[in-house]
């Protein structure tokens, strides 16, 4: 009985009640002293607890969050300047390397000495490539790895997206 | 002068108006206060906290989608906060008392608590934050916050029925105190 009164209340309170159960309370009310006891005492903590009192967070704490947010973000842009740097600086040495391949293109004898080295190649691999370009013409390999392929492009274009987005729509597939 | 949503405050963020995010820290720095001191029951411990929940999920706002309210989200951040620094003390035992425990726990905190409220309706509110963690903590989602019980549910990462449950265990548990100490009597 006494979780029955528990039920009721709490249903009362949470405005679940159907009009059957009204009458019940009703009834408790006027003839059972448990039930009003109980009624009167958690109606009034429900209707009361909206005032509960709030802890004051200390005073410099959306400073303090801020400082540290701003020194993150300061130490991104310095990584990414780092970054940036090497990217140039191996860029330059790109550069450099292509212009001495292109003077000394200018060279015949090594030029020759070049193609000689690509025909003994060719040569050498000859049956390793006349093997995969067998595999390669088959038409369900050429499927599979069309398939393989357009996968590999979309993983990649949704976990650019982002990494929960792209588990979500896996987790839907 | 029209006050900005929680959303558009941080569409604006986003955008890389990074210092905007002081508004939602002054929104709900109390609020995360109060539910950190009652899952942590120390002052220090929960500044501590606060400042984490507050960076982790400025770090997360990228994965907040508009599925659930900013508040709900946050305060689940903040509650997982709360649970990972309290797990590190050791003190994740009192999250995991039955009904049947609630009572026991509350028995040395009442006598202290009932000592120093001057009326019924302090007595109730101090009482709030001596209750068991999970059960002051669906309290004051619930009523400070006007969540909705769903709402709780995902804050606290518990079934619909379970903080539902909780919600009314925690009532219930009230109401028993402030029967215990015959405050009945001014209600009738």
């Amino acid at each position: 009985m006494k979780n029955n009164f528990d039920e009721l209340i709490n249903k009362y309170l949470d405005n679940e009640i159907d009009s059957d159960e009204l009458n019940t309370v009703n009834d408790l009310l006027k003839n059972n002293t448990e039930f009003k006891t109980k009624f009167i005492t958690q109606k009034y903590i429900h209707e009361n607890l909206n005032e509960i009192p709030l802890h004051s967070a200390p005073t410099n704490i959306t400073e303090l969050v801020m400082g540290k947010i701003i020194s993150k973000l300061s130490i991104k842009t310095q990584k990414n300047y780092f970054f940036k740097g090497i990217l140039a600086i191996l860029l330059v040495f790109l550069f450099i390397t292509l212009y001495f391949f292109f003077s000394l293109l200018g060279d015949l004898k090594i030029v020759q000495q070049t193609v000689s080295y690509i025909d003994y190649s060719k040569n050498y691999f000859q049956p390793i490539v006349t093997f995969f370009s067998k595999i390669i013409q088959n038409d369900i390999f050429r499927t599979l790895s069309g398939l393989l392929g357009l996968i590999i492009l979309l993983s990649f274009y949704f976990s650019l997206n982002s990494f929960k987005d792209f588990k979500n729509r896996i987790r839907q597939f | 002068m029209k006050k900005l949503t929680d959303i558009e405050i941080i569409e604006s963020v986003l955008k890389g108006n990074v210092n905007d995010y002081s508004l939602i820290i002054d929104r709900y720095k109390n609020k995360a206060f109060s539910l950190l001191v009652n899952i942590l029951k120390n002052k220090m411990d929960a500044e501590e906290a606060l400042q984490d929940s507050f960076i982790k999920a400025y770090n997360s706002l990228n994965n907040f989608r508009n599925e659930s309210q900013f508040s709900t989200w946050f305060y689940k951040v903040v509650y997982n906060t709360g649970l990972t620094i309290l797990s590190s003390k050791k003190r994740k035992i009192e999250m995991q008392m039955d009904s049947f425990e609630d009572l026991i726990y509350i028995k040395n905190e009442d006598d202290e608590v009932y000592s120093i409220s001057e009326n019924k309706k302090i007595y109730l509110l101090n009482l709030v934050d001596k209750l068991p963690i999970r059960n002051s903590l669906v309290l004051i989602l619930y009523y400070m916050d006007n969540l909705s019980i769903k709402e709780v549910s995902e804050v606290l990462d518990l079934s619909l029925v379970n903080a539902k449950v909780l919600l009314h265990r925690s009532r219930n548990l009230l109401r028993d105190l402030l029967i215990q100490h015959n405050y009945q009597e001014e209600l009738q």
